[in-house]
């Protein structure tokens, strides 16, 4: 073989080699197509497809919109469209890139919708821009992070997430969670009980309680909290969204968010509509119940409101949320004009 | 390289065969991270070669209603005592039919290994709307008796020993009409008859629809209905049963409203020698009744740490297995589950608890993108650790995958899933090597294992949606790997629940004999054991279910060893 021969045949490889990286590179591209997505509409209710199609309609108007995009990922994440939610949120982050929301959407979607590794970028964008600001930013990256495996990371995100928002019981729980699976029993039972402390309705938390008290010896208090996390609401808003969507008409997650959609537009009797029956498909769901409230208390009808909290406790499925919309109208905090 | 017709020369490079490969290969790697592929099929799609019927296409459209996409069961075991294992389908009307009731289909191994329909002759005749079953000798008479689970009235007969049977669900005391999912026998409470566990799944409403999403029709998940409390029944030894659910203490705080049970297990969990019963709901808590050695069970799921995932979040648990994946000798627990959650690992331990090994095994990688039901452990290539299978099948809608068949179906069908185990309880998903197992689109449900050619590796029987059955003969090959089964004997039957220990060297392996389980199905009741390189075994160790422990000499191997309680060398 010649010398020219073989550093002939040295370029060509080389330029295979590039060939091959420049496809898939282009294929793999971020953002690269800006076709709409359009998934099959077929017997899909008129309702959605119509709900769908005035979203796209605002992309194909104004196709350089990071927002236009985003509220197009919203409607297509509500009604189930994830892989098309994923898309749009992803050219929305593209065309909007100082903004954290689609990047966070984006990630929780892709999370919520089984890919917990391709979850990871997006969310740590998010929290690039934001900071250490935003509370359930942290601690959906933190949950992300608890499934790949990476303990320590997800400690470090619990922690800062429950620093930020003092309210919120999950990050102690992951927290909880954590400290279990390192054996350190009596650092779990510390943030479990901090959890409880926060929500005694969180049964996630009564259940790796329970698990902590058992390994503890503590037989009584296991059993206790394995007993209340079986009298709570069976499913939570995580398995409301990714496996409970289909109660007739449709699932609360998907309904509150349409209901939200309803009440920007001012169509407050239609919206009110949609979260009751978010409720009734699932009870637990307090945002439902909290805009539900707030729309009666728009239309003079606070003993409704207040009565549609109190079943909430009555029921055990308040939440934070809920108690503390119910003791605003109760008066003993202030009432936000909204 | 220039002799191959460039495509792209005119582009100024070339574009070869081998730059395709490269591609293909980055492409591949792309898409499957960490299969394992292998030139020659370990598993070969023989159903039409053993005289069965292969689905012919997709089932029928459906009506969305929801039994019609839960059944049926496969069930592999020695009908007539002729020593080869024959197979018992479960089945249901197709979806989208009007029909209530179809009967179920028994099949007879016959000496050129193929199977004939012998549902009549054997007297498995009574129609209904199957969903699971049980199989075992409830009368200790030497043969094999048969409950069928139905969404509807449960049916159960008597083997007459001569490959018919005799019904005898109402002389055997069997009443109700749950919907009945799977079903164990087994002897909680030690006087040597085995006794019946039955998972209820709901209360079914049939006027009630589900919608999408999208609002368009979708079967109801179990939270559109109330669940049904499950039903234990004390074998009373004279072919009659008592449901003693209650007095066992097979209670829960809210009368069963959130037992949503379709997968059932039942074998000594806690090590203390008494089976207990671990039941799979569906997105419910599991259920781990410990057995108290008093007739009485105690619920303790929760407390040790196999109801929920690692965050305390129920699941929707379907199918159940159990096998020794880390090869200590303890046995582990295998759940599948819905797609979006893992099907999930729980290590056994010598404490308290169980160990969530999910993603320290590797499996978290495989498993969001499908919806898990019939599953097992079991060691496809002889090497000497329990490999896992598993079959899916969708619920509800997702996108199509390539090559899915038109029709309803479209959206709800999946690949099934064999895992290869390294020996260490992590497991590679088989690509290529797994055959038409893995490649086969279709709602795939009940899945049984056993060595149906008797050739001393595990085969696998499918069931998927429309009644449609597969059967793959295992064809791996295993230079030099050898194997044992084990049969284990009480009383003159089956000891359903016991572990069978086998010691070669420093090395134990446990199997336990436990045909009831994966989804709605029923296993070969042989332990088997692969040993690789090992050519004699030092000794067999049984944990009978009565708590006892017997040690049987050591053999050598590539056989069928059968070991019966009190003929052994002492404990």
């Amino acid at each position: 073989m010649s010398a020219g021969g073989a550093l002939r045949r040295t370029l060509e490889a080389a330029l295979d080699v590039v060939a091959v990286l420049g496809i898939v590179l282009f294929a793999c591209r971020p953002g690269s197509s800006v076709e709409v997505p359009l998934p099959s509409f077929e017997d899909v209710d008129p309702d959605v497809v119509r709900a769908v199609q005035e979203a796209r309609a605002a992309v194909e108007a104004n196709p350089e919109s990071g927002t236009t995009w985003g509220e197009l990922g919203d409607r297509y994440a509500a009604h189930h469209f994830l892989d098309e939610a994923i898309r749009c949120y992803a050219r929305a982050e593209e065309l909007d890139p100082k903004s954290d929301f689609w990047a966070y959407r984006l990630g929780w979607i892709t999370f919520m919708n089984g890919s917990d590794a391709a979850a990871v970028a997006p969310l740590e964008r998010a929290l690039e821009i934001v900071g250490e600001f935003y509370g359930p930013a942290h601690d959906a990256y933190g949950q992300v992070l608890l499934r790949l495996g990476r303990i320590d990371e997800a400690a470090e995100q619990f922690t800062l997430a429950s620093r930020l928002d003092a309210e919120s019981p999950q990050a102690e729980t992951g927290l909880g969670q954590i400290a279990f699976e390192r054996g350190d029993l009596e650092a779990a039972r510390a943030h479990l009980e901090e959890a409880i402390a926060r929500d005694e309705n969180h049964g996630e938390a009564h259940i790796v309680l329970a698990r902590v008290y058992h390994a503890l010896g503590l037989e009584d208090e296991a059993r206790e909290h394995a007993e209340k996390s079986r009298s709570l609401p069976q499913f939570s808003d995580r398995n409301d969204w990714l496996v409970n969507p289909s109660v007739s008409p449709a699932g609360a997650t998907a309904r509150t968010d349409y209901g939200m959609e309803l009440e920007q537009k001012g169509k407050f009797d239609e919206a009110a509509e949609n979260y009751r029956i978010a409720i009734e498909s699932n009870p637990r769901s307090a945002m439902a119940r909290k805009r539900l409230a707030r729309i009666l208390v728009k239309q003079s009808r606070r003993d409704e409101a207040i009565e549609l909290l109190r079943d909430a406790e009555r029921q055990g499925v308040s939440t934070a949320l809920t108690r503390d919309y119910l003791a605003r109208l109760l008066g003993s905090k202030e009432v936000p004009e909204e | 390289m220039c002799e191959n017709s460039p495509p792209f020369a005119g582009m100024g490079y070339s574009f070869d065969r081998r730059s395709l490969a490269l591609l293909a290969l980055v492409a591949a790697s792309g898409c499957a991270p960490g299969e394992s592929i292998a030139p020659g099929a370990v598993f070969r799609d023989v159903t039409a070669e053993l005289g069965l019927s292969p689905p012919e296409g997709p089932p029928p459209d459906g009506a969305y209603h929801l039994p019609e996409i839960m059944a049926g069961g496969v069930g592999l075991f020695d009908h007539d005592l002729d020593g080869d294992l024959d197979l018992l389908h479960v089945r249901a009307p197709l979806p989208g039919s009007e029909g209530a009731s179809v009967s179920n289909r028994l099949y007879r191994q016959e000496a050129d290994g193929r199977f004939a329909d012998v549902t009549d002759e054997a007297g498995l005749t009574e129609p209904g709307y199957g969903q699971g079953m049980a199989i075992g000798d409830v009368e200790n008479d030497g043969d094999p008796d048969v409950y069928i689970a139905n969404y509807g009235p449960d049916e159960f007969y008597l083997n007459d020993g001569d490959g018919t049977f005799t019904r005898s669900t109402g002389n055997a005391g069997f009443q109700g009409s749950m919907w009945s999912t799977a079903a164990s026998f087994f002897d909680y409470d030690g006087d040597g008859f085995l006794d019946l566990y039955v998972t209820h799944y709901v209360g079914l409403d049939p006027e009630k629809k589900c919608a999408d999403p999208r609002d368009r029709l979708e079967y109801c998940g179990p939270w559109a209905y109330t669940g049904r409390p499950d039903t234990l029944y004390r074998n009373n030894g004279d072919r009659t049963f008592k449901d003693v659910t209650a007095e066992a203490g097979i209670v829960l705080p809210d009368h069963g409203a959130r037992a949503t049970g379709l997968g059932v297990l039942c074998t000594d969990f806690t090590g203390d020698g008494r089976p207990d019963i671990f039941v799979a709901n569906d997105l419910q808590c599991d259920n781990l009744w410990v057995n108290q050695g008093d007739g009485t069970f105690t619920e303790e799921g929760i407390l040790r740490g196999v109801a929920t995932d690692e965050f305390g979040h129920p699941e929707a648990s379907m199918g159940v297995t159990a096998g020794d994946a880390d090869g200590d000798g303890i046995l582990d627990i295998f759940v599948t589950h819905l797609w979006g959650e893992h099907n999930r690992l729980f290590l056994g331990g010598r404490g308290l608890q169980f160990d969530d090994y999910t993603v320290e095994s590797e499996l978290a990688r495989y498993d969001l993108e499908r919806t898990g039901w019939g599953c097992c452990f079991f060691d496809f290539d002889n090497d000497g650790d329990q490999d896992l299978a598993v079959a899916n099948g969708g619920v509800r809608r997702r996108p199509p995958l390539a090559g899915a068949p038109e029709g309803m179906w479209r959206e709800y069908v999946e690949t099934n899933q064999l895992f290869e185990n390294d020996g260490s309880g992590r497991f590679l998903q088989v690509g290529d090597k797994a055959g038409s197992f893995a490649s086969n689109l279709e709602v795939s449900r009940g899945l049984a294992f056993g060595d149906i050619d008797e050739d001393g590796d595990v085969d696998m029987i499918v069931s998927s949606i429309g009644n449609n059955l597969r059967v793959f003969r295992n064809e791996a090959p295993a230079p030099g790997h050898h194997w044992l089964l084990v049969r284990a004997l009480t009383k003159g039957r089956d000891a359903l629940g016991a572990q069978v220990r086998v010691t070669a060297g420093d090395r134990e392996r446990c199997s336990p004999v436990l045909p009831a389980a994966s989804y709605l199905s029923s296993n070969d009741p042989r332990a088997h054991f692969g040993l690789g390189p090992i050519d004699a075994i030092d000794a067999i160790v049984v944990l009978w279910p009565d708590g006892e422990r017997e040690r049987f000499p050591g053999s050598d191997v590539d056989r069928v060893i059968t070991v019966r309680q009190g003929e052994g060398l002492g404990p």
